[in-house]
């Protein structure tokens, strides 16, 4: 999964972020920040769509506003703004929603019937499963967001680590549960004797699985945030909503 | 039944990613993990075995539990049988036995930590090998250690304090025995219950002037070691402890590491300057700029502790200066308020004000002016302009010396932006009163203060008086250009508002005479009450004279007025609200057949669609009601009303009628927005399509509808391949805009079976 951007920033592996290279795009119709954001918006189009439904819409509505919203998100220049705030993509697109709910909205829903050219096409059927699925009825909308925000954001890390063992499946499913193990409870023995490798082996192949699970993290956080020093904090942000969950 | 996290116990969500404990997930990223060199995998732990099959390995112990892992190992508490003391109990995970280097390095952290015997040291009692293991028995420290207690809370500057001069002495202690710890962290910093520090896990520990082994091993914590220790392990010595514990430091009072950009903590937060230097001492890169010993470091910080409120010392800056008092204010000069600008925008003059023992300052845009204690001549409080503030408001006049010259500044301390004057001239008079009160104990005696009147007060300029008359009359001019009724008549809200109108434009003129009249008095009680008196009596006469004479001219407006026809009632809504639950099928045939060969619903559908129509209005209406929905969603539903009465009635002319007044409505609102640019042309040509649609059913003239949509089916075509082009469009909707344009094409072409076998994807 590795994107190379020709920004024109200097060449630091920050810049290739997702994130930082949108808001770095003065021009927005640049194939690289237009592809950067719609994988954003790929990645992260469920915890809006969550936002909405705990704010009373119906499923219906939810789906086109939140159809519309990426739509309108993609076309206009809610970016300009952004990029004067330098904030991080997860406040910004709650941000840009309350605003379109409050100002487009009703505009936008003609977009459905006239045919509007949806630029972006997001499985939102699938959204209302998973949010009938998810209990939270305390939650506020915004609380929701939070969670299902950091909830996605682990998912991405999680299907890339996935990914990553392609062809060495078993392996995997056998070591991901060192992931959230005390480290002085894991059974090397018995992951080795299931693998067929020696313990030190096993040893060292959990330690590399924790260690990728964490760079994958922090490369994705890095994705939604607009420099390096934001990182960290948003890092144990992430975290402490997580310990919520 | 749900699952738990082994780790934390908390249940597992039912979207757990690979089954996993989001919150074990998360906290993974943060933990700070040992280094241990030459190992991939870091410290070896072997599963915690039950306390009772470890019994059996142990019989002089009694094992209590299971505590955790500490830096090379797994922690028990137990207790000595013979002697009756609880201690802790580590072992070295068995399998590790056979591990000569792991083996060596337990041996020496026991026989290092065996020399040391201090109060704050965590002692060796004993360590030996018994059924397999490794293990040391140590002092069992009841309490926390400092990672654990960072996390439940923030410590005191004073609290942090206290903990670094045990800890300096402890190791200054191991130091003189030749003990370099190695890896000073929070997480091996205990506490106990009555406050004692203790270090614990020498588990590093290199002996100084012992053989350095073969492999330059690097251990220790990244960030906490020192920069010598990350490049070459041998090269740390006892001065890598006083960084990393420098960095301990760092952490306890700022919550923060220190990071590329070294910044002094009294920058982060609010702790005594010369904590900074301590700090920034111990954090040096190069060993020989540290303290180079740990007693001396401790020397220093008790230095503080103990002295904390310091009388000034003769250089000014090295002194703490203690705060009073902080808040916002806005300046001026008696000069700029007398200006038309200066009294404008004063607003724009905000800054934070400043208190403390030695001075007062106000910062704005990052310019900061101090004034002195000393150097203030006069202190005293006066009033506004009545233009700017009619409500009375005070100020603090401030008279000082400053490189030869004197000035002069008006300050308005506030709080947020909504009060009683009462409530604004309260805080006013508590800065008043602490400024006094601080120049009094500075230079012990108290400044002149000038009474109000004598303040020379600028009066109301005329300018602004001028200007804010000048803004009345467009504005009362265009509320009654804007809010016409639809007879054209005037009612008697009009004579209100009117009214009110005239006595604000006359309102200045009185109040700009009055404070003509008494220049800057500070409101005294019985003054106050006269003025009131006075004020409202004036305004009484004036709005009543306003209403007089406005409710003249509307009677003669009227009788020479004749009401005008009444228009089409036009709402103003874009599209009616489709009420999706019921027949959908039927609305999409709707959109692609010519009026006339539309299925026309059944009575019951009708009326169904008719009383959700006016649910929904109902709804919309209440939501508006509390601003909740804008006004063009009420219309919105009106005109489904509308629509849904038309249709039940199976009148398809008055059908057409309303959708054409939508239409046209629409087409106003969106041209609008157009001019301003806020809308594609997209939208505007969308709009403009579906007039002439509407236009077109309503004359019953189906050749033109179809001619219409085909010019409107091309027109999204194009569009759609531009976009196509630059991929800002899925496949599947630029085939959804070909097939829908060949519909039309073939729809105008008149062939009627066409609907049905063309589909779209």
């Amino acid at each position: 999964m590795s994107e190379c951007f020709e920004s024109t920033q200097a060449p630091s592996l920050f810049a290739a972020t997702r994130w930082s290279v949108v808001l770095a795009a003065r021009d927005k119709t640049s194939p690289d920040s237009a592809a950067a954001l719609e994988a954003l918006c790929r990645t992260y189009w469920y915890p809006l769509y969550a936002f909405v439904r705990r704010q009373g819409r119906s499923s219906h509505d939810a789906q086109d506003l939140t159809q519309g919203f990426f739509a309108r998100l993609l076309e206009k220049d809610y970016l300009q703004a952004a990029a004067r705030e330098k904030g991080r993509f997860r406040t910004f697109l709650r941000v840009a929603l309350k605003r379109f709910m409050a100002n487009e909205w009703d505009r936008a829903r003609r977009l459905k019937r006239g045919g509007g050219t949806l630029a972006i096409s997001l499985d939102t059927s699938t959204g209302e499963e998973r949010y009938r699925s998810e209990l939270s009825d305390t939650l506020s909308p915004d609380r929701i967001y939070e969670q299902r925000w950091a909830m996605a954001l682990l998912e991405q890390v999680m299907a890339r680590l996935r990914a990553e063992h392609t062809g060495k499946e078993a392996e995997f499913d056998q070591m991901k549960g060192a992931l959230t193990a005390d480290r002085g409870a894991i059974a090397y023995g018995e992951i080795a004797t299931a693998l067929g490798m020696t313990e030190g082996a096993a040893r060292v192949a959990v330690h590399r699985l924790r260690k990728r699970f964490r760079e994958l993290f922090r490369a994705a956080v890095a994705d939604t945030v607009s420099g390096p020093e934001e990182v960290e904090d948003e890092l144990r942000y992430l975290a402490g909503v997580l310990s919520g969950v | 039944m749900k699952d738990k996290c082994p780790r934390c116990g908390a249940a597992l969500p039912a979207n757990a990613p690979e089954g996993l404990c989001p919150r074990c997930l998360g906290a993974l990223n943060l933990a700070t993990e040992t280094v241990l060199p030459g190992e991939q995998p870091a410290a070896a732990q072997a599963p915690p075995l039950a306390p009772a099959e470890l019994a059996q390995h142990f019989p002089q112990l009694e094992i209590i539990e299971f505590l955790g892992r500490g830096g090379m190992g797994v922690v028990y508490k137990a207790r000595q049988k013979s002697l009756n003391r609880l201690v802790a109990l580590k072992l070295l995970a068995p399998e590790r036995v056979q591990d000569a280097r792991f083996a060596e390095r337990f041996a020496r952290e026991a026989q290092a930590l065996a020399q040391l015997n201090h109060q704050n040291i965590v002692t060796i009692y004993d360590f030996g090998q018994a059924g397999g293991f490794y293990f040391l028995l140590m002092e069992f420290v009841d309490g926390v250690n400092l990672r654990q207690l960072l996390a439940t809370r923030k410590l005191e500057p004073a609290e942090a304090l206290a903990i670094v001069p045990p800890v300096c002495e402890a190791l200054q202690y191991a130091h003189d025995h030749g003990i370099v710890h190695c890896d000073i962290k929070p997480e091996n910093l205990l506490l106990d219950k009555n406050g004692r520090a203790k270090i614990a896990d020498f588990g590093i520990a290199r002996i100084l002037g012992a053989a350095p082994s073969q492999t330059a091993e690097i251990a220790g914590t990244p960030q906490y070691m020192a920069p010598e220790q990350q490049v070459e392990a041998q090269k740390a010595d006892h001065r890598s402890d006083i960084y990393s514990l420098g960095v301990v430091l760092y952490e306890l009072l700022t919550g923060e590491l220190p990071g590329d950009k070294l910044q002094a903590p009294s920058r982060k937060v609010l702790i005594d300057v010369r904590l900074d230097e301590i700090v920034l001492r111990a954090l040096q890169k190069t060993p020989e700029l540290r303290y180079q010993t740990a007693a001396e470091f401790r020397t220093q910080v008790e230095t503080v502790l103990n002295d904390p409120g310091a009388p000034p010392r003769p250089r000014a800056e090295n002194a703490p200066p203690r705060m009073i008092k902080v808040g916002m204010t806005t300046v001026t000069t008696p000069e700029r308020l007398g200006t038309f600008a200066g009294q404008l925008f004063h607003y724009r003059t905000r800054s934070h004000l400043m208190l403390d023992d030695r001075q007062l300052s106000f910062s704005r845009a990052g310019a900061m002016t101090n004034i002195p204690l000393s150097a203030i001549r006069d202190l005293s409080l006066g009033r506004y302009p009545r233009i700017m503030n009619p409500a009375g408001i005070n100020f603090i006049s401030v008279t000082y010396d400053q490189d030869g010259e004197t000035k002069r500044l008006f300050l308005t301390p506030y709080e947020g932006f909504f009060g009683f004057p009462s409530q604004f001239n309260a805080l006013i008079r508590e800065w008043f009163d602490e400024i006094q009160a601080a120049i009094v104990s500075t230079t012990g005696h108290a400044p002149h203060t000038t009474p109000a009147e004598e303040l020379g007060v600028p009066s109301s300029s005329i300018g602004l008086l001028a200007l804010f008359a000048a803004l009345m009359v467009p504005g009362g001019l265009a509320a009654i250009v804007l809010l016409r009724a639809s007879d054209g008549k005037l009612g008697w809200p009009w004579v209100i508002m009117l009214g009110i109108v005239a006595a604000g434009l006359l309102l200045p003129f009185a109040l700009a005479l009055l404070g003509q009249r008494r220049r800057g008095n500070v409101a005294q009680p019985s003054q106050t009450r006269t003025a009131v008196v006075v004020v409202l009596t004036i305004v009484g006469t004036i709005v009543g004279l306003g209403i007089l004479m406005s409710w003249l001219a509307i009677t003669v407006y009227n009788s020479r007025r004749v009401p005008a026809p009444q228009p089409a009632q036009r709402l103003e809504a874009p599209q009616p609200v489709e009420v999706r639950e019921v027949a959908p099928l039927e609305a999409k045939k709707r959109d692609v057949l010519p009026p006339a060969m539309i299925v026309e619903p059944s009575k019951e559908v009708a009326a169904v669609r008719l009383s959700q129509a006016e649910a929904e209005l109902d709804r919309v209406t209440k939501l508006q009601a509390e601003n909740l929905v804008s006004e063009e969603m009420v219309n919105q539903a009106r005109f489904a009303v509308e629509l849904a009465k038309a249709e039940l009635a199976g009148d398809s002319t008055q059908v057409a009628k309303v959708k054409l007044n939508q239409a046209e409505l629409e087409l106003d609102r969106i041209s609008k927005l157009h001019t301003e640019k806020l809308v594609s042309d997209q939208e505007m040509n969308r709009a403009r399509f579906t007039v002439e649609l509407r236009r077109a059913e309503l004359a019953g003239d189906r050749a033109k509808v179809a001619r219409v949509q085909l010019t409107q089916a091309e027109e999204e075509f194009r569009h759609a391949s531009k976009l196509r082009e630059q991929n800002l469009i899925s496949e599947s909707e630029y085939n959804q805009k070909k097939t829908e344009l060949e519909l039309r094409r073939a729809l105008a072409e008149g062939l009627s079976n066409t609907p049905d076998k063309i589909k779209g994807p």
